[in-house]
């Protein structure tokens, strides 16, 4: 078969396997898990870049390479096939075979990858977060090492010594001395050979012919590094002991670079050596072996460890490295470790673990609540201190392990600009993504949660808000549209912005819309922030037709649920023609919170002390006044209020003239609200326990928590109140959010 | 005499684009799509060195080692897979068998050359 | 595949012919201590050897030192190229009892 006739023979391969990749994309958009159609898939991938690579065609193999990888990680349970994971996979096949057919019209030698189809294929990439170049092999990945790295050796001519032990079954098992002794004289000059003939006894040990008993000591002079020369060796690594040990004009060269090592660069004395070419990965690896089975192989009788070898006496007696070379990678290491003392170190912990971490403080805040319960009781001035310090403990154990978990939410808001990007291009649309507060921190857990409905959110912006090029220079607008997210903190919460300089949301449409679907009558008067609101309300998208981008199955309203499902809240600004602006607040964490008691009736709740701006003690006659309209004159500002005890319809305790109220006065993002208490019980901590799905609809609750004195306390959410007392004080419709 | 080298593999173009690179070395060329058809085409010429991908339909190369290993007129001869990164128990199970080099897919002629002389020079 | 035979011609040479590999190893070891028996002179022709490997050299090595150790005197008084090639990569033409240039007495086919 000639070269081209191959060519052809792989180009139909590559059709071949590219049809079987499509038909198992197809089931696997069926059943997402089918183990054999996600082989296919890998299978295809992995044989196209295989071949592919006989015949130097790099792009086809780079881009399989990835797709390859990602399958791995789909089928390893790594990464879940979503749907428009696989619709990129779809993409990834057809771009395949435009790859292979561009190299198949190509000129000899060229791969006829021109722009257009590498940024198709690297958009692809992108979008299967594959865009890193991972390591393609090993081969690939020392030879970029090695070019990589001037910390090797120049050249030197000299003479290294190479000994050379073959073991007994060496030819058994298909190895040739001689031939990796005609390859190394291939890299430089055999100045002298020596082999040895190894048999001692012939009636304690009668030669056998098929056993192999020779050695070689060789002189080699060669420019080459002792990566190459080793690599001579690959094969016969486990039939032979092999020593190499370099020239003394080298020995001095690696002294001198062991000396200047940056002190970030060392590592244990093993990587360093090897770092300045000193010693092969190969050397260090069974020098360290032979270390771990001394050291297991040791008395265990002895109570006292018995003392390990030394990883650079070992590698001296292996006779891979000299001894002054040790030596000198001991001092390097020694200065490096004394510099480094005071930088931080970091360890990476088991999300697991903190969060198993983080349980039994909750657990723990709780007890100490019990105690300090049971200390009030028996009113012991003594045991009340000890209480208190254990008290300022708990929090500060609790603070510490919540703040573990902290990470700035820049992470996965940087994920947003690919998404920006992938889907602006596909509209056409110019979108600039500025991202501001990227430093801001909050729980990893909620951080994960929010990934869907921030994707969502910023999909829309792009898809819905901002209008293609044209429509901006009509309306007088910069070409580029704008898409800002921010994220800074606010009394305990975090609040994320995202807004776009887009074409607003229509209020009259999303009206029209809802009335469409039954959602409001027409009589119903809404505001203008109360129609805007409409389209978080389930089966509301005021778009025509649903793009690729968005408005597939997930609204709005799942956006709000998960929000809500997370103890947030969003809210909505748009003016039509001059953009959107949603802003999400969420809590810092989904644990554990400083909450403030107060008693209601003959119940109990827990407001979230970052949100309690101050307490004030009132007239009960003086809010009775103005029971109709539930506002209140405080020191001028007029303030809606909640008598809690109304809203979750407790008994009042006492006659209602001779009651004495306190208003609680909380904010929450910009509105400001009382909650009118029967008593101020004060601060405690809040261990926040979710309440189950028959409380998954009433309103203004956040969760429950365990006092302790093991009542069950509410935990009020404010945004949700704020949101109650601002519907005027119409009672009906209180009634009704409730339901 | 010129050496020669067998090369199993069920790409029909990967085995021609090796055989070409090969024999432009100056080996001998002895192709096979697979352990099986390896094995039939075994039959007593001498053969330096068994290039072999380890994915095979009929008879996979960690099962064409083993049988290979058995054959008198073979049993000697080294075996060179063809493996890729991701599979390192596929690895372990070809070295078990008596397999003793290793060459990662993709890999280029060039490499596949250096790797096959350091077994055998043309 | 052809064996290394060992054959005696008339003026009591120990010839080899073919392959002297691994595959032939135990058999022409077999063949190569029979011949040594009562033998005080050892002329080894190896010029019609086609391929020599790491055991095929081995063995000549085990020959040599086996000569040394029962009195016989040992020389290699033919070899083939492959055999010089050998010879000439591990520098052990001297020690093999050859001081002048490898001759080639028959070139291999």
């Amino acid at each position: 078969m000639s070269l081209d006739s191959a060519r052809q023979a792989f180009l139909s391969e590559v059709a071949e396997l590219l049809q079987s990749m499509e038909d198992a994309l197809l089931t696997l958009e069926d059943q997402p898990g089918d183990p054999e159609s996600l082989n296919e898939v890998f299978r295809a991938m992995h044989t196209i870049k295989g071949t592919g690579g006989v015949f130097g065609y790099d792009p086809v193999v780079d881009f399989t390479h990835r797709v390859e990888t990602l399958m791995d990680d789909v089928r390893s349970g790594k990464t879940s096939l979503t749907k428009p994971l696989i619709a990129t996979l779809f993409a990834c096949r057809d771009h395949t075979a435009r790859l292979v057919d561009a190299i198949a019209d190509a000129p000899e030698g060229e791969s006829g990858l021109d722009a257009e189809l590498a940024q198709a294929g690297a958009e692809l990439l992108e979008r299967l977060g594959q865009a890193e170049p991972s390591s393609r092999s090993a081969e690939v990945l020392n030879t970029v090492a090695d070019a990589e790295a001037p910390k090797h050796l120049p050249a030197t001519t000299d003479v290294w010594t190479i000994t050379l032990r073959f073991h007994r079954d060496a030819f058994r098992n298909g190895m040739d001395p001689l031939s990796f002794l005609r390859y190394l004289g291939s890299l430089g000059e055999m100045v002298h050979v020596e082999t040895l003939f190894d048999v001692c006894d012939e009636h304690e040990d009668p030669f056998d012919p098929e056993g192999c008993y020779l050695c070689f000591g060789i002189a080699f002079r060669s420019d080459a590094s002792k990566e190459t020369i080793a690599g001579v060796f690959d094969f016969a690594d486990e039939d032979c002991d092999i020593r190499i040990l370099e020239p003394d004009s080298a020995h001095a060269k690696y002294l001198e670079l062991l000396s200047s090592v940056p002190d970030e660069r060392v590592g244990c004395i093993g990587e360093l050596l090897v770092g300045v070419g000193a010693l092969t990965q190969h050397e260090l690896d069974r020098a360290l072996a032979l270390q771990a089975q001394e050291s297991s192989s040791a008395e265990p009788a002895s109570d006292v460890a018995s003392p390990k070898r030394r990883l650079g006496e070992i590698l001296v007696e292996q006779g891979s490295v000299k001894p002054g070379m040790v030596e000198q990678a001991a001092k390097t290491q020694e200065g490096a470790r004394a510099r480094r003392q005071e930088e931080t170190r970091l360890i990476r912990v088991d999300a697991l673990r903190l969060g198993h971490l983080i349980d039994l403080v909750g657990e723990l805040v709780t007890s100490s609540a019990a105690i300090r319960v049971m200390a009030d009781r028996a009113q012991m001035e003594d045991m009340t201190e000890v209480v208190d310090s254990v008290d300022y403990l708990v929090s500060e154990i609790r603070d510490n392990a919540l703040q573990l978990r902290m990470v700035p939410i820049g992470d996965s808001l940087s994920r947003f600009r690919r998404v920006v990007r992938d889907a602006s291009q596909a509209l056409g649309k110019e979108i600039d993504l500025v991202i501001t507060g990227g430093e801001t921190e909050l729980d990893k857990t909620v951080v994960e949660k929010m990934t869907d409905p921030l994707t969502h959110l910023i999909r829309n912006a792009v898809d819905h808000g901002i209008e293609t090029p044209e429509v901006r220079a009509g309306t007088g607008k910069s070409l580029n549209g704008t898409i800002h997210i921010n994220a800074f903190h606010d009394s305990g919460h975090i609040v994320i912005e995202i807004a776009d300089d887009g074409a607003g949301l229509d209020a009259a449409r999303i009206r029209a819309k809802a009335e469409e679907r039954g959602l409001v009558s027409a009589e119903d008067s809404l505001t203008q922030e109360e129609t805007l609101r409409l389209i978080f309300a389930p089966g509301l998208s005021t778009k025509a037709e649903a793009t690729n981008l968005s408005g597939r199955g997930v609204g709005m309203d799942v956006v709000k649920r998960n929000i809500e499902a997370l103890r947030g809240s969003v809210e909505l600004e748009s003016e039509l023609g001059n953009g959107t602006k949603i802003t999400i607040v969420l809590p810092l964490t989904l644990a554990i919170i400083d909450g403030f008691l107060v008693s209601a009736g003959t119940d109990q709740y827990v407001i979230p002390l970052s949100q309690v701006v101050e307490c004030v003690e009132i007239d009960a006659a003086q809010t009775m006044k103005q029971h109709d309209q539930h506002y209140i004159n405080l020191r001028g500002e007029v303030l809606p209020f909640i008598r809690l005890t109304e809203l979750f319809e407790s008994q009042p305790q006492g006659s209602d003239s001779r009651r004495r109220e306190s208003l609680v006065v909380v904010r929450f993002g910009h509105h400001k609200m009382g909650l009118v208490v029967d008593r101020l019980l004060g601060e405690l901590q809040t261990v926040i326990k979710p309440l189950g799905k028959v409380f998954e609809r009433l309103r203004g609750v956040a969760g429950a928590t365990i006092l302790g004195t093991g009542d069950i306390a509410l935990i009020l959410d404010a945004s949700e109140l704020a949101a109650i007392a601002n519907t005027t004080g119409d009672h009906g419709r209180k009634r009704q959010s409730r339901s | 005499m010129a050496k020669t080298i067998m090369v199993i593999d069920d790409s029909a173009s990967l085995r021609s684009v090796v055989g070409i690179a090969l024999k432009g070395a100056g080996y001998d060329v002895i192709e096979a799509c697979d352990g099986r058809d390896a094995l039939n085409k075994l039959t007593g010429q001498k053969v330096h060195l068994i290039v072999s991908d380890v994915n095979m339909p009929n008879m996979d190369g960690i099962t064409f080692v083993k049988e290979a290993k058995k054959l008198p007129n073979y049993k000697f001869t080294p075996i060179m897979m063809l493996t890729t990164e991701s599979q390192p128990e596929k690895k372990a199970a070809a070295r078990e068998a008596g397999a003793k080099a290793w060459l990662v897919k993709p890999f280029q002629p060039p490499m596949l050359l250096d790797a096959v002389s350091k077994l055998v020079l043309p | 595949m052809t064996t290394g035979a060992a054959q005696s011609s008339s003026d009591d040479r120990i010839v080899l012919e073919g392959e002297l590999t691994i595959y032939t190893a135990a058999e022409t070891f077999a063949r190569l201590r029979g011949a040594l028996q009562d033998r005080d002179l050892c002329d080894l022709d190896l010029s019609a050897i086609s391929e020599m490997d790491s055991a095929g050299l081995q063995l000549l090595l085990w020959l040599k030192q086996t000569c040394e150790a029962q009195g016989t005197r040992f020389r290699l008084v033919a070899h083939s190229e492959a055999v010089a090639a050998v010879l000439e990569l591990l520098q052990l033409a001297p020690r093999l009892g050859i001081v002048s240039d490898p001759l080639t007495e028959e070139q291999p086919a």
